[in-house]
């Protein structure tokens, strides 16, 4: 690359003097620290050659300082993030396909099938995993003291019916089925007692309640997957979870799902469980993309609602979107409820003039 | 003394910041669907508008927008911390936009119009223009409109690579460093496209008198 800017000079083109070109160039591009900028400044001030190259340069500036740089709306910018998500969905959808079918393969070709055919081998095998179990644990005992059973919970599995799992993980819930849930409500207000059913190559029992991270996460899976889910299993997963709101994970679960899920039902349950928990900054930000994007005028009322209560608590911080939302929904929107409402709220927020 | 307080716990909430930056990037990187798109509503309003300043069009900055976030999605495990996660993420966009920018120079219908000359006026290009910014009136929004039009055409004519640094650095106001931490190059050599890309602002801007 060219390493000097005054090069390819047209005739009749300004520069400044040598000994001050550097700092010439880094003034304009503001890129002087004070005291180097005032001692730029002080030059150019007797300075032809300089004084000359900074007028031009201000000069430019100044033209190109009376047009302003383009803003996104927010209506693109809701359609972008909506075609990205669809976008993410599709790309996990296909990455399960073909985890799914390199798992296929790999029991295609693990030796317990290819022992099928080879009855012999596998009689002799069977016969020598036998010997191993009985003597190796007989002659570890002898060496290092008493056996030890297998005494702690998670440990055990369960034989009969359908298996507890001490520790749940995403690869497991990818490979189930979410048949259903079952919860019970406790007395003195205790988080209910939730039951998820799993139906995979074995059926599994995820049990216990929201405290628990087993649960937590299924019923997390359950609302970042809608496509896997009826909608009355997710609307029950947001009640359920709702009592962990200020959880970040579920708090961020929740606004995922009031930005995307599918179903307006489950879109306003979710709004609900962030009326009073969570960061004021995300749940804004939130709200914002409803009033937006939602094309359910019900979801757009209670996320009106929400930000009207929030603001009333003094959560939420001012800034020049949000202003610019609600000025554009006072205008704009179908409903004349959020219309009213808007304008009410940008009255709220502060004095006209400090928009 | 009030002062320093106030650096102080400025420098501290940047630093927490940055530290919960890194616990979503990690979340993210290990398969996090939610944090991901965290990440994509902190910057994807920025990246927008650069794309949209770029590109003046509404699909290819959707294209823009897509294409950097999904790249961004596929490349994520191989971030290494080694710089901000938004010098990274402008990285990707950088170069999806440049690459949006070579291919539309060398598609002639995609070009932008070449603005009429103004008949009748003999005057330097830079007389003519208002000191005042041009909402303010309807002739100064007017006149505002023509010179947007004429400052689109000039930068139209830079190469991608000057027009991206002039973007970065005239619209959305970033270093030198930073522009060359993005670009991958030296801040010289960022100097030097920029102070190129005005020279040619400046020679077509003037010749449109």
């Amino acid at each position: 690359m060219d390493e000097n800017p005054n090069s390819n000079l047209n005739p009749g083109e300004c520069e400044p003097c040598r000994e001050f070109s550097q700092q010439m160039h880094s003034l304009v591009a503001d890129e002087l620290e004070r005291p180097q900028q005032i001692e730029a400044e002080a030059h150019a001030q007797s300075c032809e050659a300089c004084a000359k190259f900074l007028s031009e340069y201000r000069e430019l500036a100044s033209v190109l300082a009376a047009v302003e740089s383009e803003e996104a709306s927010p209506e693109l910018l809701a359609v972008c993030r909506r075609s990205l998500t669809s976008e993410l969905d599709e790309l996990e959808v296909k990455a399960d396909e073909s985890r799914s079918r390199i798992s296929r393969w790999l029991r295609a070709l693990s030796p317990v099938s290819s022992l099928t055919v080879q009855p012999v081998a596998a009689g002799t095998l069977l016969f020598l995993g036998f010997a191993i179990g009985i003597l190796v644990p007989r002659w570890v005992g002898q060496q290092s003291g008493p056996a030890v059973g297998p005494t702690t919970a998670e440990e055990v599995q369960v034989a009969d019916g359908p298996e507890v799992l001490p520790v749940l993980n995403e690869q497991d819930l990818r490979t189930a089925n979410i048949t259903g849930i079952n919860w019970e409500a406790t007395a003195g207000g205790e988080p209910p007692e939730v039951q998820v059913q799993l139906q995979a190559e074995r059926p599994m029992t995820v049990q216990g309640t929201v405290a628990n991270n087993n649960v937590k996460d299924t019923l997390l899976y359950i609302l970042q997957n809608d496509r896997r889910c009826g909608p009355d299993v997710r609307i029950e997963s947001v009640e359920l979870l709702k009592p962990r709101s200020k959880d970040a994970d579920v708090r961020r679960a929740l606004c995922q799902v009031v930005r995307t899920d599918v179903n307006a039902a489950v879109r306003l349950k979710a709004l609900e469980c962030l009326n009073d928990e969570g960061d004021p900054e995300i749940v804004q930000k939130t709200l914002e993309d409803v009033l937006v994007a939602d094309s359910n005028p019900g979801v757009r009322i209670e996320a009106i609602n929400t930000l009207r209560n929030i603001t009333a608590k003094n959560q939420v911080p001012l800034d020049a979107h949000l202003v610019k939302v609600l000025r554009e929904r006072a205008l704009s929107d179908p409903s004349t409820y959020i219309r009213l409402q808007s304008a009410a709220l940008i009255q709220d927020l502060g004095p006209k003039q400090s928009y | 003394m009030g002062m320093s307080v106030a650096l102080e716990r400025d420098a501290r909430d940047a630093a927490v910041k940055v530290s919960e930056e890194s616990a979503l990037v990690r979340k993210a990187q290990a398969g996090d669907r939610l944090a991901f798109e965290e990440l994509v509503r902190k910057y994807d309003r920025d990246v927008l508008r650069l794309a949209l300043n770029l590109v003046h069009r509404t699909e290819d900055a959707r294209d823009i927008y897509q294409e950097s976030f999904l790249k961004a999605y596929r490349n994520l495990p191989r971030f290494r911390f080694e710089c901000s996660f938004y010098t990274w993420l402008y990285r990707i966009v950088t170069n999806v936009s440049l690459d949006h920018l070579r291919r539309r120079t060398s598609r002639r219908e995609d070009q932008a119009p070449v603005t009429e000359n103004m008949e009748g006026v003999s005057q330097d290009f830079f007389d003519r223009q208002p000191e005042t910014r041009p909402a303010a009136s309807p002739e100064r929004k007017l006149l505002g409109d023509e010179l947007g039009a004429m400052i689109q055409s000039a930068l139209e004519q830079l190469a991608p690579r000057e027009r991206m640094v002039f973007e970065l650095k005239h619209y959305q106001g970033l270093k030198l460093r930073a522009i060359g931490d993005m670009l991958g190059t030296s801040e010289e050599t960022v100097k030097n496209s920029l102070f190129r890309a005005t020279r040619k602002l400046r020679a077509s801007l003037v010749a449109m008198r």
